[in-house]
């Protein structure tokens, strides 16, 4: 592969979600069998480089003897290359307790915590979106 | 598939057991056309560009930017190491394609986000299966400034490189 021009140079992704609130949501996914994990946002945000600008940025990694800076920074534009967009806010996940609440009073029943579980309520999908405010 | 000739070149460090276990799930995957679920996932790839300029602050004489965004949907498994591995490599080499295709111009602030389903659970003690395990080894030892190193399917991704053709 020939690599006259090198497009963008994307950093290692991170969680929006994380950056956001500190920790990934408790559950994303709930049925009666699992209450889980497992949807995620993650995001980078880089400048389109060069080879010249990668070569010059693993040059310098390995004189400061970091690998890390040969793929986040290049001298100058070290700024410039990561933190123009960063994840501020992410909308609010119901607990199970509110689920619970929700589900009951959708159902006009009693739901034992083993029986908790979407779809059901206001909620389509037995997993639950995860909504993330960026700001650049 | 280019993705999976990286996989396979760490396995050979790796006990026998291991091999066995990537490439029997890795079988699975190439023939198990018609199993509902296993091959049968889809991403959608978008790219975004601002209808007016879009300067970014703090980057001089930027570009408006361009906002890609990937969404999916892993096969359920997470045992199936060699399913989720062989999907998200895919993906990666497709990003990679989709990306260079837009010829975006040095400069260009780029946003790439990857969302969606990855049917794995973030916390690192889970990750008990060992081609996961040493697929995660692996990237942390190639990229040790890893933040989110708990995803094996973001830190892949994040090691994506594209170059202009």
């Amino acid at each position: 592969m020939q690599h006259s021009k090198a497009v963008p140079y994307i950093l290692p992704m991170r969680s929006a979600f994380v950056e956001a609130t500190g920790s990934e949501p408790a559950f994303t996914a709930i049925t009666t069998k699992k209450c889980e994990t497992i949807d995620y946002i993650w995001y980078s945000a880089s400048i389109v480089a060069t080879n010249d600008d990668d070569a010059g940025a693993a040059e310098q990694g390995s004189s400061s003897g970091t690998a890390s800076t040969t793929m986040s920074t290049s001298g100058s534009s070290a700024s410039q290359r990561q933190g123009w967009c960063r994840a501020i806010a992410a909308q609010a996940l119901p607990s199970r307790e509110e689920l619970r609440v929700e589900l009951e009073r959708d159902s006009d029943t009693t739901i034992d915590d083993p029986n908790l579980g979407l779809p059901g309520g206001s909620h389509p999908s037995d997993h639950l979106p995860i909504v993330v405010t960026f700001e650049l | 598939m280019q993705g999976l000739s990286r996989v396979r070149a760490v396995l050979p460090e790796r006990s026998r057991a291991v091999q066995d276990a990537f490439h029997a799930s890795l079988s699975r995957y190439n023939k198990t056309a018609e199993v509902s679920g296993m091959t049968d996932r889809l991403a959608s790839l978008v790219a975004l560009r601002p209808s007016s300029p879009l300067p970014i602050a703090g980057v001089v004489g930027s570009l408006s930017p361009i906002f890609v965004v990937a969404n999916t949907h892993l096969y359920w498994d997470r045992t199936e190491s060699g399913v989720q591995l062989s999907q998200i490599m895919e993906l990666e080499d497709a990003l990679e394609r989709f990306i260079v295709d837009l010829s975006l111009p040095r400069g260009t602030p780029l946003f790439l986000s990857l969302c969606g389903d990855f049917n794995n659970v973030p916390e690192v003690s889970s990750v008990n299966h060992p081609i996961l395990a040493s697929y995660l080894e692996y990237i942390q030892w190639q990229r040790y400034s890893l933040r989110s190193c708990y995803s094996i399917l973001a830190c892949a991704v994040g090691n994506l490189r594209v170059y202009a053709k």
